[in-house]
């Protein structure tokens, strides 16, 4: 589904992803963990566009979406990038428009599908988000994890063969990251290819099929969830895993 | 008294003509001048610069002179209504644009982003969810620009346009008295709380 090789990227002289390598098949979960500036929400960013690398290629179902060889085409990327999604920490809901509208709006002036058919979709999305009451409200009503249940519905109604997940509970109180992480747990019956970035190691424990560990802008280990959380899996994993009293 | 009041509400006729044209015309003016600014054009950033400088840093009585004295000289000649409506469009589009300018930049990176990767082209992006943000977060500004817009219009009496002001002043030259002027001042007041009350009510329709 998704194939990464050789990826570089820099920020300035800062390079803070080298030489990233991975596959990821069609309806695998698949996490990163590490610690900050390790490179995990760089490497999201990389994949959906929002920043540029510098070198490698990223493929999706064998389709070029990035290569630095090659020239890819603006139209080929485009539609490659439609059917990918990303779940924001910080939400990025519209403000001024209401729960329904963020749902709404894009596939109508994006994707141009009719208004009442994106209603319908957006109120069916809601539903599973548990949020059906709050169609009418505008953002600012909501708690943070209402707002990030309305951004994994705004995502979803895309229709995404790839969802991808920056820290989506990083910004929540406590109380609150439960309710949004069995959203997430909840996806896993769409089939969709989840690539999940996250601090909670419970969750990603659970939710997934592979776990990669990454350090200093590189993957320095990757395999089963069972044996990444293994406590002889890696020093460095386990001194990881310990800071975070898990 | 009454008299006198009739004859000063005359030129209100033509103070809320030339504040309708002015605000009807400026606004988009400065909206589209603030999207060649945040644009990536060089050219469209400098040109537009180049335009605020001279109109936000000159006076508008001397523009007004330009256009309604010195244009002639150049061979176009307007009325003093369009000229004045045409100033004042050019001047306040400036201020307006540096005003939206100030609210587009504002604007959190993470609706760009957001917009990005649900497909919005850039100009989707602008008019969909850019611009109706900075629009919301510069209302208090582009207010203080439409009250003293209320006042700038008695500018125009000094190329003979018979507004609130001159009327009241034709009526304190003929009769030796100051109560034209006060008549003035209440009714210009009148129409600043107008102005204000309306994008106070804006302001608490449209909060983000």
């Amino acid at each position: 589904m998704l194939k990464i090789k050789k990826l570089y990227k820099s920020f300035d002289n800062n390079e803070v992803l080298k030489d990233i390598n991975f596959d990821v098949k069609k309806g695998e979960i698949v996490s990163f963990i590490g610690p900050s500036g390790s490179g995990k929400s760089t490497l999201l960013r990389c994949l959906i566009d929002l920043e540029e690398i510098d070198s490698g290629s990223i493929l999706v179902e064998g389709d070029s979406l990035f290569d630095s060889e090659s020239k890819v085409s603006k139209e080929n990327k485009k539609q490659l990038l439609s059917q990918m999604g990303i779940v924001f920490q910080s939400f990025n809901l519209f403000p001024h428009m209401t729960v329904l509208d963020n749902i709404v709006v894009p596939l109508v002036t994006v994707d141009k599908i009719d208004r009442s058919v994106a209603e319908k979709l957006a109120a069916d999305l809601l539903k599973k988000v548990d949020l059906s009451e709050k169609a009418s409200a505008y953002p600012r009503e909501l708690s943070g994890g209402q707002k990030q249940r309305v951004a994994i519905a705004r995502s979803l109604a895309k229709n995404p063969k790839i969802l991808l997940f920056d820290e989506p509970t990083s910004a929540l109180d406590p109380e609150m990251v439960k309710e949004v992480l069995n959203v997430i747990t909840s996806l896993k019956d769409l089939d969709i290819t989840m690539l999940i970035v996250s601090h909670e190691m419970e969750f990603i424990k659970k939710i997934s099929d592979r776990v990669f560990f990454m350090e200093d802008g590189m993957i320095l280990a990757s395999g089963s969830s069972e044996n990444i959380f293994k406590e002889d899996s890696n020093n460095r994993i386990s001194d990881f895993l310990n800071c975070l009293n898990f | 008294m009454q008299d006198m009041m009739i004859y000063i509400l005359k030129g209100v006729g033509i103070t809320v003509r030339l504040y309708s044209l002015t605000a009807l015309f400026s606004l988009p003016l400065g909206i589209f001048m603030a999207l060649g600014q945040s644009s990536g054009s060089s050219i469209l950033k400098n040109l537009i610069n180049t335009y605020t400088w001279i109109f936000r840093g000159s006076p508008l009585l001397l523009q007004l002179f330009f256009v309604y004295y010195g244009l002639p000289v150049m061979g176009i000649t307007l009325g003093p209504l369009t000229a004045a409506t045409l100033t004042f469009v050019l001047n306040y589009s400036a201020y307006n644009c540096e005003i939206l300018r100030g609210g587009i930049s504002g604007i959190d990176k993470g609706q760009y982003e957001a917009a990005k990767v649900l497909g919005f082209g850039y100009w989707q992006t602008m008019f969909k969810v850019i611009l109706p943000q900075s629009m919301r977060t510069s209302l208090p500004a582009l207010s203080n620009e439409a009250i003293a817009l209320v006042k700038d219009t008695a500018l125009v009496s000094v190329i003979g346009i018979g507004e609130i002001l001159r009327n009241s002043r034709e009526i304190v030259t003929r009769e030796f008295t100051i109560v034209p002027f006060i008549l003035c001042a209440l009714v210009y007041l009148a129409l600043s709380s107008i102005i204000v009350i309306t994008f106070k009510y804006m302001e608490r329709r449209v909060a983000i």
